[in-house]
């Protein structure tokens, strides 16, 4: 699907030599989209694309200031924890502690297993269930465990990605039933030169996302554009920590959705992945 | 979603690497007459051969059952953006079912009684 592009009424190079905020409202078409174009319309511009597969964008968001440059980091270690006791998703776990106490045994946890990261940010607790169906009917819905987790906030800018995460599962009476974490250690490097948030957009429109989503046509909606790090999977050997946009959202059904962009002028190599077997703790 | 002979006839386990698959579990009810287990998204899922890849290994060099394996093999590669699910026809399957040659495997369900239990977990909390 083609679509077509309108001149700006407000000068589009004008606001971006400014970095001025300004609001995009992007428009969605119902189909799957396999090319690129703009649609703008007065102050504000409708503009619809899609992302690799078949996913449309609606940005509704202001753009937000960007400086020229922003530090990267060399990664010089990464601290990593598998562990999982037999019991986790097995043994139904009667005694689940409440949420709230959950977080506690969590955080105790961390801090006699490597401590509590200075950036460590709580991400949430949520209790897992498992319900049983007969055809639409609920015939029971059963806790399993409670997760609990927390990422990373490097010098105040967030990190997206797995490789900076701790998740703890928390079983009977408080029982640790998983833990993995995977923390990496970071110096400075450098500065790189960046993107504005517009030039951010078109690397966007044209599917340059630091990863692709996959699979059934959605819509997502970005309702917060800023700038962060991106963290690789766990063990993967990530040379710099690289500044990335992220634009933030939801999709169709409500979930959210974050797509990262690389954010500076010059694109980093892909990290090929290459599976790296280790040890898993018994718990 | 029916399904026909070929997808039932000796198929245990599927994973779907796929935004949104299991959303509507309701409709992949249906694909565990004789199958065990059916796992994949109900949020978006940036696209990564590392799932799999940790699935078979804590499936393969650590007996993990089919579930547990799934389970911490897309907390360890995801983040709190992403909701992971799985339906199994019965409990004893998602309790103990481990991949063949890795341990125990329960019987398929006969005659198949049409219940099926849904789980979902996000990736960080």
């Amino acid at each position: 699907v083609r679509i077509k592009m309108k001149t700006m009424e407000k000068g589009g190079d004008e606001m971006k030599n400014k970095k001025l905020g300004i609001c995009l409202v992007v428009g969605v078409i119902a189909v799957a989209l396999v090319s690129y174009g703009v649609v703008k319309i007065g102050d504000i511009q409708p503009v619809s694309f899609g992302l690799g597969g078949s996913h449309g964008v609606v940005i509704v968001a202001e753009l937000p200031e960007a400086p020229e440059t922003m530090p990267y980091y060399r990664v010089v270690d990464e601290e990593f924890d598998d562990a999982m006791s037999p019991e986790f998703c097995r043994v139904q776990q009667k005694y689940l502690p409440s949420e709230e106490e959950a977080v506690r045994y969590a955080e105790e946890y961390i801090k006699s297993h490597g401590g509590m990261p200075d950036d460590a940010v709580f991400g949430g607790v949520s209790t897992v269930y498992w319900t049983h169906y007969r055809g639409d009917e609920v015939v029971e819905k059963i806790p399993e465990d409670i997760q609990v987790g927390y990422h990373r906030v490097f010098n105040g800018m967030p990190v997206v990605g797995p490789g900076d995460e701790m998740t703890i599962v928390i079983g009977n009476n408080g029982t640790v039933l998983s833990f993995l974490k995977s923390w990496r250690e970071l110096e400075y490097a450098g500065e790189r030169e960046i993107l504005n948030a517009s030039e951010a957009v078109e690397r966007l429109q044209r599917g340059e996302t630091v990863y692709e989503l996959g699979g059934a046509l959605s819509t997502i909606e970005i309702d917060k554009i800023e700038l962060g790090y991106y963290s690789e999977i766990p063990r993967v050997k990530q040379e710099f920590y690289e500044p990335v946009w992220l634009f933030r959202g939801k999709g169709s059904r409500g979930h959210n959705v974050t797509l990262p962009v690389w954010a500076g002028v010059t694109m980093p190599t892909p990290i090929p992945y290459r599976h790296e077997n280790r040890s898993v703790r018994r718990l | 979603v029916r399904f026909g002979k070929k997808w039932d006839e000796d198929n245990e386990w599927t994973i779907i690497h796929s935004c949104y698959i299991l959303d509507d579990h309701d409709d992949w009810k249906h694909a565990l007459k004789y199958s065990h287990a059916l796992m994949g998204f109900e949020s978006s899922v940036p696209m990564h051969e590392c799932v799999i890849n940790n699935f078979l290994y804590y499936a393969i060099n650590y007996d993990y059952t089919v579930y547990q394996a799934y389970r911490q093999g897309t907390i360890y590669a995801f983040g709190s953006d992403v909701t992971a699910a799985a339906i199994f026809d019965n409990v004893e399957q998602k309790n103990n079912d481990h991949l063949w040659g890795e341990g125990e495997v329960m019987l398929d369900e006969y005659p198949d009684d049409g219940d099926y239990w849904h789980g979902s977990w996000n990736c960080e909390d």
